[in-house]
């Protein structure tokens, strides 16, 4: 699920809106504010998409671990 | 409150792109909670999107764009809107107006390239009166300098190097008048250029800001069609260039504006016409004075024409000091020091004031220079010393023009801390070579002040035997002695002055001046010569060559018909009495101390005559 969502984020239209907004369409303060937050945004978002893959990689890890444990143990 | 230009069809496809951005974000879902942080961003980001941006976008889409009064009224064409403007006028832009501010901390690119192309089209005789405008462009100038990309941004779109300098440089010139306005201030419109100026050291290569001696202004400064020096010398000190560029530069300049005045005439400027405030040379040469290395370079590049030192400053005393601390012996050698001294006098051997008309650069009160130029140099000047290459009567001759200005002995002897850091500067030498230097020197300065000017009035002979009490109080801490106030018991300069006066006043003057010169000249000969081996003795019953019960040096009858005769009498009987006899070491030594001093003078030929 969390790589799905990953992989969502990755795909946003938000991502590539920056580059509509920039200083071929509009320049000014509020134009200029505009552009950093949209390229800000999209940064933080791709970062999330890479901290929700690392999140499920250390989520099958403790899985794969959990199994392991348990074939050893074997069963009750 | 600022404005906004816009395209409207671009920003009616961001409009689009807002929507559907939005839309886009408003399905994504995830109910795990690890997706907390990630979903929070997501909706964080559509409120902006929905509540902030595409409001904007809806208003600038939906509101009729300002009318050309409303867009003059809300700034356009100002400095500060030169982004809007320029994507008003030269693309046919929308304009609204925006509810914020522009951050002048920040530069864009494209604000970058705008302030560039606008600074081509302003008025730039408003701009160089308006000072807060100029205030607020050296900061945008400094933000755009700091950073190599807007730097490149800026010079791509800015080619206006002939005019823009130019009338900040007038503006410049006349804010020094009394009647200027208080503002802008001089130093608003050095900003401006330092500000210009490191923006233009970004595209300069760097073997040409470090070119050293191969410096030139052409290389270093903007391509202009009629080169100002006044512009030049405030494009030059904004450069921040190393110190051998920038004195190399600055004589390259100032030998121009020489040959400039040449062709024009004195009163050809180079401060753009203006009689107040600094001119070209006084800007760069106050510049040059701030690093000994830049000054050490300029001098040894002026010595071939010191005309650049004393026909261009409008302050001269900016000149004394970048000469006074290129020829100061912590920052040059002697052979570094020997041709900008020798030059520089032999600059001013004709009063520069006889052929020099009324001028915008002119040598100013330069007695007391001359005094400080020599002051660290007196032993270099003297046969006994072979530092310098040039002869013995070049340097007599040279250091003469220094000793005839009764301003320049008067500081030469408050020079005294000066002149004795020289002395010690040369204990690497032995006492004998020491006391020789000593003694030539006080032959000389005696030889140029006294007996040279004995047709001066008293008052000016008086400086002469002040620079020699000072010379010998000097020379006393030199040769490692005390002085020998059995001589000079208590005596003063002032006293021991009068007291060779008082001699004078009752002696048989019957051939007038010259008879008095003769007996002046050799009864202080003997006194300095009596002074000078006193402390030798001194020395040596310090470490111990000679015993302390010695018999004292012989003193001088200064009432005596001739005094060096009847000295040099009791001096034979007194150097026979010495370790070795009279022709031991010690012995030939002494006479050869004594001798330096009063066989150069030829006191032997001024008693003859006392006597005869």
């Amino acid at each position: 699920m969390l790589r799905s969502l990953a992989s969502r984020l990755q795909l946003l239209e938000l991502l590539s809106l920056h580059l509509a907004a920039g200083p071929d369409t509009w320049v000014g303060p509020s134009p200029q504010a505009c552009l950093d937050d949209l390229r800000s945004r999209r940064n933080v978002l791709l970062q999330q998409a890479d901290q929700l893959r690392t999140e499920a990689r250390r989520f099958e890890r403790i899985a794969d671990e959990l199994d392991t444990t348990a074939t050893l143990t074997g069963p009750r | 409150m600022s404005l906004l230009a816009y395209d409207p069809d671009r920003v009616g496809r961001l409009h689009g792109s807002m929507v559907r951005a939005i839309d886009d974000l408003r399905l994504v879902a995830c109910a795990d909670p690890a997706a907390a942080e990630a979903m929070r961003l997501v909706r964080s980001a559509a409120a902006q999107l929905g509540l902030g941006w595409l409001p904007l976008v809806q208003r600038l889409l939906t509101t009729d764009p300002l009318s050309a009064l409303a867009q003059r009224t809300g700034g356009l064409g100002t400095l500060e809107q030169s982004l809007v403007t320029v994507m008003a006028n030269g693309y046919g832009w929308s304009v609204q107006l925006d509810r914020l501010t522009d951050d002048a901390g920040h530069v864009t690119p494209e604000e970058a390239r705008a302030l560039a192309a606008r600074l081509r089209e302003i008025d730039p005789e408003a701009l160089a009166g308006d000072g807060a405008q100029l205030r607020w462009l050296t900061g945008q100038l400094a933000i755009i300098g700091r950073d190599p990309q807007l730097s490149a941004q800026f010079l791509d779109n800015f080619d206006d190097w002939d005019v823009l300098p130019l009338v900040l440089a007038q503006q410049r010139a006349t804010l020094f008048n009394p009647t200027a306005p208080t503002t802008p201030t001089p130093g608003d419109i050095d900003a401006v250029f330092a500000g210009l100026m490191a923006i233009w050291r970004v595209g300069l290569p760097p073997e040409v800001l470090a070119a050293g001696t191969h410096a030139s202004a052409a290389a270093l400064l903007p391509s202009v069609q009629y080169p100002d020096p006044y512009v030049q010398a405030l494009m030059l000190r904004s450069l921040r260039l190393d110190p051998m560029t920038l004195a190399t530069v600055t004589d390259e300049l100032l030998v121009g504006w020489l040959a400039l005045k040449a062709e024009h005439g004195t009163w050809a400027t180079i401060d753009l016409g203006e009689a107040y405030g600094p001119n070209a040379a006084d800007l760069l040469l106050a510049t040059v004075a701030l690093d000994p290395v830049a000054c050490v370079r300029f001098l040894a590049l002026a010595a071939d024409h010191p005309a650049v030192l004393f026909e261009t400053l409008a302050d001269p005393e900016i000149g004394y000091r970048v000469i006074l601390l290129g020829t100061d012996p912590a920052h040059a050698t002697a052979a570094q020091a020997e041709p900008v001294v020798l030059s520089i006098l032999g600059y001013f051997r004709e009063d520069p004031y006889e052929h020099l008309l009324v001028t915008d650069g002119y040598p100013g009160d330069y007695g007391p220079f001359l005094g400080d130029l020599v002051a660290p140099w007196l032993l270099q000047f003297t046969n006994a010393n072979d530092d310098w290459m040039a002869t013995e009567a070049t340097k007599a001759v040279l250091l003469r023009v220094a000793l005839h200005d009764p301003a320049a002995l008067q500081r030469l002897a408050d020079d005294i801390d000066i002149i004795a850091a020289q002395f010690a500067a040369s204990a690497h030498l032995d006492d004998i070579v020491r006391a020789r230097e000593v003694g030539a020197l006080l032959a000389l300065v005696h030889q140029l002040v006294i007996e040279e000017r004995v047709d001066d009035e008293a008052g000016r002979t008086q400086g002469g035997w002040t620079l020699l009490w000072t010379l010998l109080s000097a020379s006393t801490g030199y040769l490692k002695g005390t002085p020998m106030i059995s001589i000079l018991a208590g005596l003063g300069v002032q006293q021991f002055g009068n007291a060779l006066a008082d001699q004078l006043l009752d002696q048989r003057d019957t051939d007038g001046e010259r008879h008095r010169a003769q007996l002046l000249a050799d009864t202080s000969l003997t006194v300095m010569a009596a002074q000078l081996l006193a402390a030798m003795v001194t020395a040596w019953q310090h470490d111990g060559t000679l015993p302390d019960e010695l018999a004292p040096v012989p003193e001088p009858d200064l009432s005596a018909d001739c005094p060096s005769a009847e000295w040099r009498d009791k001096l034979t009987e007194w150097l026979a009495a010495l370790p070795g006899g009279p022709n031991g070491v010690l012995a030939a030594q002494a006479d050869l101390a004594v001798s330096e001093v009063m066989g150069n003078s030829m006191a032997t030929e001024h008693c003859a005559e006392l006597t005869s």
